[in-house]
């Protein structure tokens, strides 16, 4: 397969898919999914380029039109990354009209926009990145992409000078300006892109070795508008920025917050949403809570989009299936259910089906609180201990739950055995499952178990509080699963489903295990806040020094393969300390006319829509 | 009489802020609004939840946020919703989408709810009352989206592969036209050689056109023509005649005659223009023009009978409106299934990046009607016409209605003008309180169809523990009901003088 | 009336009810029966009715014998808990010729759960939603229609003003608030349904109330003396009979209708628990790839509701008093 060396860019898969990963992670209801397509990139062993867009020919837009749906909800701002628009549905919009320097590729791997520009780390000590936007950038109204966009990019997340205290936190009632999803471009870069007004090339400076720098330079908004719109000249905004000037810089802060919001059904003027992507918002395209219609950026300079016009519709996940067989629709990304993905099957050789594994994982995590916090809580240290917690590794049965919840939907699915690696990420996963850990929790032991449940000292029967979000049809299957096989070695598992399990419960400790999913952001260092000692979200207060040392050493380097050494201790702890019990990955369903070609799944957060330009009509 | 109006207006008016209080307390009680950042391990995790905090005044007490509600909706401000939209306008919206899915379900239910009811309650216990009772309960008993399923299945899908050759076999003839002849056949009744014949002629007839449909692909061009359209504007009018006055009364018979005359003129004038470049306001002109035609007949002809002319003409300019807007249709269908070869949408409101003329547009908005407005009709004819059957039963069993047959007065006239319109003053509550019910909009046939109402407002509001939507929805449905329910309460006094006041 | 549920039927007043039993004309010519036995014979020989009636005892009857409910061990070897190893893709065993019912009669779920047990589970689920509710609001709007219709002044405008207040407040909003504090009880469910259902009675019987009070026989009663309650109970109500029975068969089907609207939207019954309005909203998409699932739990949720409907048909011909003695 030949490498793709420029091609159109999805920049805002970026921050689609990191800042909206993290945001809709947990459930299995996430409108996302979509993975390393066996169909497109040949077993399952896409890494690297070959999990980039690859090639397909595409010299010249063709007319047509393909609808897609990634599920309900409307459309609701050009801005996708202020705090109220920031969704989903957004996003999967803004991804296909905005370009950056790098992108997702089909299993997480951060692809490079070299269409959209070039970057290269110059110094690691004070870690230094030079960016360099390509020549040909240009907005759809005829204006260069420059620094200026990166300047106000930077200048929308609140850096010190506009928003003293914000950025690193040492403020809490510091209150922001732009109202801006995101404030680590500011907080990591606090001397922000440095050029000049109207250049092509900048660079970033990092206080710190930050090893996920690839993510923190995201496909800006077209700053000439903001200015303009704000009653300020082009390059003044820039230089305001430049020259530290809070009072310039605030006049902008109003028409970025709202400017870009508009009421249901009603476009401004072309001239204030230009595009620097693929597609660009189409006069007239938006029906309130039915469609959007893009056109082809005839302005691109990149790989032209293969279809004239991209269509988002807003459907429910029940109903994809039916109107994609109706021909309401082309390419669906529906929740993946045995009964959708039957019924799609059912529909015959006019649909191409395609499921896989995701970014998002399932995992059963223990309450590490102390006896004293939670007195019911049995697998504390001063409890039953990691025995009681090894007791019941072993009684859960991860291989049957994969077997009939996973294997109906995806037949490769196979048992989750990492956190930080996922089993479709070859050869990566291997190499990490085999130094981190030997297979014994791979079958259900009853006779181990109990054995172990004795050697905790704890008397039977156990009560297990097995927590989780009420609502959800395969948890609770789950749950009825892990019952039925601990039950014969001593525990008493109980459904402790509740509609406010993240609200209350958790945070309260009152539960044993909990499950629940979390997202792969692409990121390399946010496994720190999970599993790191009183971070965020360590709801489980687990604490482990070797663990703390291994993220300390990894989020301080650029070096890979620190990274994966690293990786490696990390994920032997966690099994070692049973921080909790990894199940599967969830499975990806996605769906398409056979009439569009070069439709391809992805695992990560920006959903099948990720390829959008690529997508021609036979 | 307009005391008490005031009295209770002023006392509806208490009743709704006190429930905007209840409303709003159970609403931010309904769950979390940060539920979706609890759970997420993304790095701007605090920061999303901060802004949402501040966005919604999730940290003030609910007593202020209460008032701050409540004072934006005495200054005409609903607020803004979790996204940052006005609530004002989304509510304008929905409303607006609520309207038109709701308004032509709610009108064809009670149409032919009624008609159904008047039949049942006419034959009761007959075999075509049983099976209109047993229909009436299944669609009643239907849950929506299952129902949904199943329609989307057969009259959306495989009526879209079928339309593409829009024939049918031989078998699909016999078997249609035998059972419309049989549903023909019961409702008409009668001895049963009599019975016998008709069903004989029905189905040879229903065969003939079937075969004839077929032959020529008329499902895919369709059309009447001024010739057919005259047929059914006349037939029309008998029937309206029939119902009304009976042949009898030469003026109002006289009246009908002319505007059915003058409609049919009409449309073979109008007919050309309305298809080459039309605009609703033409449409709507012509549409006023049938009605003055009729109203001007009725003046003229009808001398004593005014009244009663005046309304009968009506009722046939109606309905040669209406054929009329079918026919229009009809002869653009062709035009637009080349355009969307696949007519019947499953979902949404109208076809995205559609160009066309004015009537693509219109077939498109009707075709995107067609699923969820069978939908709301079958489920909603249940309730009518059992209704109208109950009522009818009633009226039909009173004393001047035998006091009037044993008169030797027509069975047809004792049906028409005796029973039935005294059978439709109780209806005149239910449809009341029904259409300040729809107005709420319909929760689930919105979500199954992906239409953006009221009850989609309202549930994606409550998903959300978001106050506005969910309150700009109270308000709404809550003084339409409070209003009906006044209306009603009226309507009981006007009727029932036993409860004057 | 202002649930957003499109399925939320309408139980509203149905103003031409307006019985005379006492002076029942029709019954002079054949020899005199009391009013109960009237209504009996004429309920027993609404053939449409019997048949409703006899269906859904047995319904009941299969549902509770089946798989048992709480103590009460069942004939069926199966829960609707416990997985059992999946035949095929769990379709069901059952066979016309030889006639046998198999393994699993109903098929089986995704996991390889007993789908009889679990539509059985449905049914005793929905029946206990639907019942409760059919007491609970009959008993609470009758209460209220009757005291507001019969005191009038006062206490109606307040009991009215209340009703109104309820019927403003949309089900859904309850269900979810309640429903939340209940963690999905499905007793709270039928307790949150039973809140919202009884309004519409509460008019109808108060507009009966309203026009019996000043009859005859009810002022002849007070002439001697009788005290309101006594009246409203030995005089009024049985009177009233028709429109409420009739009423509490339509409240019954429409809680059926309910819970399933808001299985759909997520505030019903929830897993590990079942109901038939969960079981048919979690399989709506297996019409085309596993039509066991998608028909089974829907054809029962329209035999109920078709049977109690028609029940309620035949209760109102037999309260009927104009019905001829054929």
């Amino acid at each position: 397969m030949k490498f793709r060396k420029t091609s159109a860019g999805l920049g805002l898969a970026l921050s689609a898919a990191l800042l909206l990963g993290a945001c809709t992670s947990p459930e299995a209801e996430s409108p996302s999914t979509p993975s390393a397509g066996t169909q497109t990139t040949g077993g399952g062993t896409a890494t690297g380029p070959e999990a980039c867009m690859q090639d397909v020919g595409i010299t010249e837009t063709k007319e047509g039109q393909v609808s897609y749906t990634g599920g309900p909800g409307d459309w609701t701002g050009y801005n996708s990354v202020t705090s109220k628009t920031y969704s989903t549905y957004n996003s999967a919009v803004s991804a296909h009209m905005f370009s950056g320097f790098v992108y997702f590729g089909t299993d997480g791997t951060i692809c490079n926009n070299e269409a959209f520009g070039t970057f290269e780390v110059t110094s690691e000590d004070p870690m230094v990145v030079e960016y360099t936007i390509s020549d040909e950038a240009v907005w759809s109204d005829g204006t260069p992409v420059t620094v200026n966009d990166f300047l106000l990019d930077w200048a929308a997340q609140n850096p010190e000078f506009l928003v003293p205290g914000f950025a690193n936190g040492e403020n809490p009632d510091a209150t922001a300006i732009f109202d801006h999803v995101s404030s680590s471009f500011a907080e990591f870069v606090p001397e922000g892109p440095v050029g000049e007004v109207n250049g092509k090339t900048f660079t970033t400076t990092y206080t710190a070795p930050y090893p996920d720098y690839k993510l923190m330079v995201t496909p800006p908004l077209p700053a000439h508008i903001v200015a303009q719109k704000s009653g300020l000249e082009p390059d003044a905004l820039a230089q305001a920025i430049l020259d530290r000037d809070a009072e310039t810089v605030k006049q902008a802060a109003d028409f970025w917050n709202t400017g870009w919001l508009f009421e249901g059904g009603q476009l401004p003027d072309m001239s204030e949403v230009p595009s620097s992507g693929p597609y660009k918002l189409k006069e007239g395209g938006w029906q309130s809570g039915n469609s959007l219609t893009l056109e082809a950026n005839d302005k691109y300079w990149g790989t032209p989009a293969g279809t004239e016009n991209l269509i988002f519709r807003f459907i429910e996940d029940a109903q994809m299936a039916q109107a994609l067989q109706n021909g309401d629709v082309q390419v669906i990304n529906p929740q993946p259910t045995v009964d959708t993905l039957t019924q799609l099957d059912g529909i015959g050789d006019s649909v191409n089906v395609d499921t896989y594994e995701t970014l998002t994982w399932e995992h059963l995590d223990f309450n590490f609180r102390s006896v004293k916090d939670a007195p019911k809580n049995v697998f504390a240290d001063d409890a039953g201990g990691i025995a009681l917690r090894e007791a019941f590794a072993y009684c859960v049965p991860r291989q049957t739950i994969v077997d009939n919840l996973i294997k109906p939907i995806n037949p490769d699915a196979v048992v989750m055995n990492a956190r930080e690696v996922f089993p479709f990420q070859q050869p990566k996963y291997d190499e990490v499952v085999a130094a981190a850990y030997d297979g014994r929790f791979d079958e259900v032991d009853i006779e181990k178990s109990k054995e172990k449940v004795a050697e905790s000292g704890v008397a039977t029967p156990i009560d297990v509080r097995l927590g989780y979000r009420a609502g959800n049809q395969r948890r609770a299957d789950q749950v009825a699963q892990i019952a039925a096989s601990c039950k014969d070695a001593g525990f008493n598992v109980i459904d402790s489903n509740s509609e406010s399990f993240f609200e209350t419960e958790m945070p309260n400790g009152d539960y044993e295990v909990a499950l629940y999913a979390w997202a792969g952001s692409g990121q390399i260092t946010s496994g720190q806040n999970i599993y790191g000692t009183n971070k965020a979200q360590n709801f489980g207060k687990y604490s482990n020094e070797t663990v703390d040392q291994a993220w300390a050493t990894l989020t301080s380097t650029l070096d890979e393969d620190v990274h994966l050494e690293q990786t490696k201790i990390i994920e032997k702890e966690l099994w070692d300390t049973l921080f909790g019990i990894p199940i599967f990955a969830h499975p990806g369903l996605s769906a398409s006319a056979s009439n569009v070609q070069n439709v391809r799944s992805t695992a990560t957060q920006d959903q099948v829509v990720w390829n959008a330009p690529q997508w021609v009509l036979s | 009489m307009i005391r008490y109006i005031a009295k209770r207006l002023g006392i509806s008016f208490l009743i709704l802020v006190l429930g905007s209080f209840l409303m709003f307390v159970l609403t931010i009680n309904s769950g979390d609004p940060l539920a979706e950042y609890r759970e997420s391990n993304s790095p701007n995790r605090e920061n999303l939840i901060k802004q949402r905090i501040a966005h919604m005044g999730l940290n003030d007490p609910w007593y202020e946020r209460y008032w701050n509600w409540l004072t934006g909706v005495f200054r005409g401000d609903l607020g803004q919703d979790i996204k940052g939209q006005g609530v004002n306008d989304l509510v304008v919206q929905a409303a607006g989408s609520t309207l038109r899915l709701v308004v032509i379900a709610t009108v064809l239910a009670i149409v032919i709810g009624v008609i159904l009811g008047v039949l049942t309650a006419i034959r009761q216990y007959s075999g075509f009352d049983y099976a209109v009772t047993f229909m009436a309960f299944v669609f009643f008993s239907l849950p929506v989206f299952w129902a949904a399923v199943l329609l989307k299945h057969y009259a959306a899908i495989e009526f879209n592969n079928w339309i593409v050759e829009a024939r049918f076999t031989p078998i699909q003839i016999v078997v249609v036209a035998v059972v419309l002849a049989f549903i023909l056949v019961a409702a008409l009744g009668g001895p049963w050689k009599q019975r016998l014949i008709s069903f004989g002629i029905a189905a040879v007839v229903f065969a003939g056109a079937l075969f004839y449909f077929s032959a020529v692909q008329w499902f895919r061009r369709p059309m009447l023509g001024v010739p057919l359209y005259a047929v059914v504007v006349l037939a029309a009018a008998v029937i309206v005649l029939m119902l009304t006055s009976g042949p009898q009364n030469k003026r109002v018979r006289n009246a009908i005659a002319l505007t059915a005359l003058l409609s049919i003129v009409g449309y073979a004038v109008m007919r050309g223009p309305l298809m080459a470049n039309p605009t609703t306001l033409m449409l709507f002109l012509c549409f006023l023009g049938g009605i003055a035609a009729a109203v001007v007949s009725g003046l003229a002809l009808g001398g004593f009978s005014r009244k009663q002319a005046i309304i009968a003409s009506c009722l046939v300019a109606v309905v040669a409106s209406g054929v009329a807007l079918a026919d229009l249709m009809l002869s653009n269908w062709n035009s637009y299934l080349t355009q969307n070869p696949r007519p019947i949408p499953t979902i949404g409101s109208a076809t995205p990046n559609f160009s066309s003329d004015y009537w693509g547009h219109f077939i498109d908005a009707a075709t995107h009607l067609v699923l969820p407005t069978v939908v709301l009709t079958l489920i909603s004819i249940a309730s009518y016409t059992r209704y109208t059957r109950a009522s009818m039963l009633d009226v039909l069993n009173q004393d001047y209605i035998r006091t009037a047959r044993s008169k030797g007065v027509s069975e047809r006239k004792v049906i028409t003008r005796h029973a039935f319109r005294n059978s439709l003053i109780p209806l005149a509550t239910i449809v009341a309180f029904d259409f300040a019910g729809l107005i709420g909009g319909a929760v689930i046939t919105e979500t199954v169809f992906g239409w953006q109402g009221m009850g989609n407002m309202f549930k994606v509001g409550l998903a959300a523990v978001d106050p506005p939507p969910v309150m700009a929805f109270y308000l709404v449905t809550g003084t339409a009901a409070v209003v009906m329910n006044l209306l009603a309460d009226i309507a009981y006094a006007f009727l029932d003088p036993r409860i004057a006041r | 009336m202002t649930d957003p549920n499109n399925q939320m039927p309408s139980v509203e007043p149905e103003t031409d009810t307006r019985f005379s039993i006492e002076d029942d004309v029709e019954t002079t010519n054949t020899r005199s029966f009391s009013q109960g036995q009237l209504v009996r014979r004429r309920f027993l020989r609404h053939k449409a009715a019997m048949v409703s009636l006899v269906i859904l005892i047995f319904i009941v009857l299969l549902a509770i014998t089946s798989i048992g409910y709480g103590p009460i061990p069942g004939w069926w070897d199966k829960t609707f808990i416990d997985t059992y190893p999946k035949l095929g893709n769990g379709e069901p065993t059952v066979k016309l010729w030889p006639p046998s019912i198999g393994e699993h009669p109903f098929g089986q779920d995704t996991t390889g759960k007993d789908y009889f047990a679990l539509v059985m589970r449905g049914v005793q689920q929905s029946l206990l939603i639907a019942f409760t509710v059919g007491i609970l609001a009959t008993v609470v709007g009758t209460a209220i229609g009757a005291i507001a219709g019969f005191y009038r002044g006062i206490t109606e405008a307040f009991l009215m003003r209340m009703t109104d207040l309820f019927i403003i407040i949309p089900t859904l909003v309850l269900a979810a608030v309640l429903g939340r504090m209940a963690g999905g009880n499905i007793v709270m469910l039928a307790l949150v349904l039973a809140l919202v259902s009884w309004t519409g009675l509460a008019r109808l019987v108060r507009g009966e109330v309203l026009s019996l009070r000043e009859r005859e026989f009810v002022m002849a009663a007070r002439a001697l003396g009788t005290p309101g309650p006594r009246i409203i109970v030995r005089h009024i109500l049985p009177n009233a009979l028709g429109t409420i029975v009739v009423n509490a068969t339509l409240l019954i089907s429409a809680a059926i209708l309910t819970e399933t609207a808001l299985s759909f939207l997520g505030f019903g019954v929830r897993a590990p628990d079942t109901s038939l309005g969960l079981l048919v909203s979690t399989y709506q998409t297996a019409l085309t790839g596993r039509p066991w699932l998608f028909w089974i739990p829907g054809m029962f949720i329209l035999v109920f509701s078709l049977c109690i409907n028609f029940i309620g048909d035949g209760l109102r011909d037999a309260f009927d008093p104009r019905q001829q003695m054929d």
